[in-house]
């Protein structure tokens, strides 16, 4: 096995690892940090595909190096979205949970549960 | 390869296509540095033009029959991105245009700051991110370029969320939320298709990369996670689940704003 399919069989274990957590974890936290993960995955993909350098022949292509880096601060600032959403919630409501059934009760009425 | 040279120069009349996403990026810009009160103004003023850009480029296209193209910078793919309008792009262009316009008109009641005050948040934010939209709705008709396309589907996102969750009650920031993450899942898959075809193929100009595509196992994978991802960017059965929770804690302005556009 060459290291470049080690690479890719890993970007592909982070994505669906983090698939796993986005859909099957319900608090709203974990459910970013999976989506983090989902990314890694993707961006090293991504870098495999750079080292192919199947544009020119190059060594090592530099196009997807500069879609990572553009990826990373897409994904940064999506997270930071996200947590910024997730705290006002808590200020809002006393609890972080998605779940739509618990905002029909009263936040007193035994719906904090995740 | 004729075709696919004439689809990767820059044309005449194709210095509009920058012009149609930088004026309300420009608008988003001064709404944030002026604030207040001047959001609606200058998104209100700045309507028109964009219209006004919208049916040049619609009828440049129609009256040449041909893609108008811009390359950025002047760089040609597929190192460069180019821009490019042909009819389809146009329509969906006076379109947006059209619904911008009549959305702020019948918001505005809602979203004006009162008399009494300076600056408000709901309306800055809603003036501003109605601009954001519209920056990233251009970006998203024009792109010749498959991650420029994720770029300007993450903007409109970016610029989408905010707005669901205006009146921050916990509910609506809480629908936002689930949007958000439905959001990001579909753009991740998304991501993932354009990796998979820029490793087959070497490059992402949507020109370029129409004559080279054969049907084989990378592209199948890819057409198939960047249609996933779309299907649940747009809430199309069966991804539809963030949806149904969202609309009826959402006031009817916003939710006319969105699902015009949506």
């Amino acid at each position: 096995m060459t290291s470049a399919t080690l690479a890719g069989l890993i970007g592909a274990a982070l994505v669906g690892l983090g698939l796993y957590g986005l859909i099957a974890n319900p608090q709203p936290l974990r459910k970013i940090l999976a989506f983090n993960l989902m990314g890694s995955g993707v961006f090293l993909v991504f870098g495999i595909v750079a080292r192919k350098g199947a544009a020119a022949g190059l060594q090592a292509d530099p196009v997807p190096q500069a879609m990572v880096i553009t990826g990373i601060v897409v994904a940064f600032a999506a997270s930071a979205l996200a947590v910024a959403l997730v705290l006002r919630l808590f200020e809002a409501a006393g609890r972080a949970t998605l779940d739509p059934d618990a905002w029909a009760k009263p936040p007193d009425g035994g719906a904090g549960a995740e | 390869m004729t075709a696919g040279a004439s689809a990767i120069a820059a044309t005449a009349g194709g210095s509009l296509l920058p012009l149609a996403i930088l004026l309300p990026a420009l608008g988003v810009l001064m709404s944030l540095l002026l604030g207040g009160r001047r959001a609606e103004w200058i998104a209100l003023g700045l309507m028109p033009v964009e219209l006004a850009v919208a049916i040049a480029i619609a009828c440049l296209v129609w009256r040449s029959g041909q893609p108008l193209v811009y390359t950025l910078a002047g760089y040609t793919p597929p190192l460069g991105i180019a821009l490019r309008a042909d009819g389809f792009s146009g329509v969906m262009l006076v379109t947006a245009g059209l619904i911008a316009p009549a959305a702020a008109l019948y918001a505005r009641t809602t979203f004006a700051t009162p008399p009494e005050l300076t600056e408000r948040r709901a309306p800055l934010v809603f003036w501003t991110l109605l601009q954001g939209i519209q920056a990233a709705l251009s970006l998203l008709f024009l792109g010749g370029d498959l991650f420029n396309l994720y770029v300007g589907l993450e903007l409109l996102t970016f610029a989408a969320v905010p707005l669901v969750c205006l009146d921050g009650r916990p509910e609506t920031v809480a629908a936002a939320l689930r949007y958000l993450l439905f959001a990001l899942f579909g753009s991740v898959f998304y991501l993932l298709g354009v990796a998979l075809l820029y490793g087959a193929y070497g490059t992402l100009d949507i020109a370029l990369l129409a004559p080279l595509v054969r049907p084989e196992p990378a592209v199948w994978l890819a057409a198939g996670l960047m249609t996933a991802g779309l299907l649940a960017k747009t809430a199309l059965f069966p991804l539809h689940l963030w949806c149904p929770q969202r609309t009826p804690t959402r006031p009817p302005r916003q939710a006319r704003c969105c699902r015009g556009w949506w």
